[in-house]
């Protein structure tokens, strides 16, 4: 007994040992699905019927599976009216972001002027505001402007605050743009103008792609800015649209858990596509 | 930083005056949209907003008037001042050690070579990129009374004893919303890591190997010395993200119940939009923008500090 015992534990050891792959692998399943679960439970609850969401025992399969959540929250009241308030806002705010920041960037990168480092210091300083500061100044200033409850303010707003992130992003890729390229072009006559949208930003098309993936996903998630500077029902974002299911007196789960489902697909298509851009989009600027 | 990449590099220095002028003029055009964008939707209302904070509100008897430091005085002495603040501590606190300590695990585990790693790597970031209002959604789910997930499983384990609303209970709601926090921003940090890991040179562990150190003394040994300066940088950032954040807490519980999870940035909101104490608010925002300032000043100091420091790989 006494030697079985004694072996048991070191066999377990050297199979471990030999199959070491296969058991980080069971334990990374068991990690991530103990992780993924709240949000695998959401999306299965989003195909159950209402009355099913509450029976207990709970269902683990959705029995019937029903899209009927779905039809309905896209069908019945305000939230395709957010969804395209949303829709609009985050379009517009990430092209001019990324206008304002393909110059930006190209200032910062290939010129050297009186001032720069204020310019700089103005540009990444921004983007460690955290919007709880910015509330309070921005529905002021809004509203003395008569702009409060308008897609104009929210617009604005989104612009500069991903400004900085955006910048600093497209500073990196304009930096790996070869210097002798540049240098070709220069001496065949081509203007700096001519450098900036005949080279630098073709070559640096995938840093403009990533940078308007962030800031679209940022401004689509925002939720406190948005809950801040607009209270016209017709007005709200999808975040806003959400937080106000919550809010009700009796919430309609649901109807709830559908619509928070759909606004999460864009998110993660648009996440999934820039993957590997994510370090340099999380750190732009932050930590060179 | 970009000062070295200019092309106006030697030979350009000779060139004449006029072209360098010129060049000036146009980099200041090309930077303009963006900064006057900057410093008109975000600098100014601060810096009006500090101003206005030193003035009594104006009433239909008596015009508005410099009152220095009344407001801030104000809120200092109010004791749910006091207590946010502290909130805003354990919060931050709680949300930043338990997301470095989840997210330095899922780093070394997933820096392991097994079948299926790239698939695990995506699911892991799911929190992080899921929208805030949607992770308050599904954790007051979760943490319902009657059928959320967390108090099923507990009376499946015969724990029924400890089921309750987790969000409703003030002895519980902080705690839950950490959880909640932790399981949101782990991913930053998991990202991070393993970013700095693949960095550490193979020759490194292989070197160790021969040497016949261990798998943990190779972690004590190289892994984790050598992700030092990526630890403590991110560490310092998650800071000051953290301490600000309260979308979650704000879909979740509002503060409450009775203010317990309250922290200083939900106070502001609170004070200022759900009571109407403006003034207080004003002041309350200053602060927490001067409690933003300092953090960024160390984040600044610290930066440099590690940049400057010998390279580890040398050392």
């Amino acid at each position: 007994m006494t030697t079985l015992s004694l072996q048991r534990p070191r066999s377990v050891q050297s199979w471990i040992y030999r199959n070491r792959e296969m058991a980080i692998a069971a334990l990374a399943l068991v990690s991530i699905a103990v992780i993924i679960a709240p949000a695998l439970w959401l999306v299965l609850t989003s195909f159950k019927t209402n009355e099913n969401i509450f029976v207990y025992p709970p269902q683990v399969i959705p029995d019937p599976f029903t899209l009927q959540n779905y039809i309905d929250v896209l069908h019945q009241g305000q939230f395709p009216r957010y969804l395209l308030n949303s829709l609009i806002v985050s379009s517009i705010a990430t092209a001019v972001c990324l206008l304002l920041s393909a110059l930006a960037a190209y200032a910062l990168t290939y010129f050297e002027f009186p001032g720069k480092r204020v310019v700089l210091a103005v540009v990444v300083g921004t983007q460690f505001f955290p919007s709880a500061v910015l509330l309070l100044p921005l529905f002021r200033m809004w509203a003395e402007l008569g702009l409060f409850n308008t897609y104009f303010s929210l617009i604005a707003t989104y612009t500069a605050t991903s400004l900085s992130l955006c910048t600093w992003l497209l500073v990196g890729f304009y930096r790996a743009v070869p210097r002798e390229v540049l240098e070709a072009a220069t001496i065949d006559g081509c203007s700096k103008f001519g450098l900036l949208w005949r080279i630098v930003l073709p070559l640096a098309l995938p840093g403009l792609l990533a940078g308007g993936a962030f800031v679209f996903i940022g401004v689509w998630q925002e939720f406190l800015l948005a809950v801040t500077l607009i209270s016209d029902p017709n007005l709200l974002t999808v975040m806003v649209g959400l937080y106000k299911f919550v809010g009700e007196h009796r919430i309609a789960w649901n109807l709830l858990i559908a619509a928070s489902v759909v606004v999460s697909v864009p998110t993660i298509i648009i996440f999934g596509l820039v993957q590997r851009y994510l370090v340099d989009g999380v750190t732009a600027g932050a930590l060179k | 930083m970009s000062s070295s990449t200019s092309l106006a590099a030697p030979s350009r220095a000779r060139t004449l005056r006029g072209q360098s002028l010129r060049d000036t003029a146009l980099a200041y055009a090309f930077s303009a949209p963006a900064l006057l964008a900057v410093i008109g939707v975000l600098f100014y209302p601060i810096i009006s907003l500090l101003i206005t904070s030193l003035y009594s509100k104006p009433t239909l008897s008596r015009p508005s008037a410099f009152i220095g430091l009344v407001n801030y005085l104000t809120v200092l002495a109010d004791p749910i001042f006091s207590s946010a603040v502290w909130n805003m501590f354990v919060w931050t606190l709680g949300v930043t050690i338990g997301q470095v300590v989840v997210g330095l695990y899922f780093a070394l585990l997933l820096h392991q070579r097994f079948p299926g790693r790239w698939l695990a790597r995506m699911a892991v970031i799911i929190p992080w990129v899921l929208p805030g209002v949607v992770v308050a959604v599904t954790w007051r789910f979760m943490y319902s009374q009657d059928f959320g997930l967390i108090n099923l499983v507990l009376r499946e384990l015969g724990l029924g004893q400890f089921a309750h609303a987790w969000l409703g209970d003030r002895q519980t709601a902080m705690l839950a919303v950490i959880v909640v926090g932790i399981w949101k921003g782990f991913g930053f940090y998991t990202l991070m890591f393993l970013a700095g890991m693949q960095t550490i040179p193979v020759e490194l562990y292989e070197a160790a190997k021969i040497d016949g150190a261990t798998g943990r003394q190779q972690l004590f040994g190289i892994t984790l010395p050598l992700l030092r300066p990526v630890m403590i940088t991110s560490t310092v950032l998650g800071l000051i993200w953290t301490s600000n954040y309260f979308e979650a807490i704000f879909v979740m519980t509002g503060g409450g119940p009775a203010r317990s999870t309250e922290t200083l940035p939900m106070f502001i909101y609170n004070t200022g939009f759900t009571f109407y104490r403006i003034e207080e608010a004003m002041a309350g925002s200053n602060l927490l923008m001067l409690i933003v300032l300092v953090m960024l000043g160390l984040y600044a100091l610290v930066v440099r500090a590690i940049r400057n420091a010998p390279r580890a790989e040398e050392a």
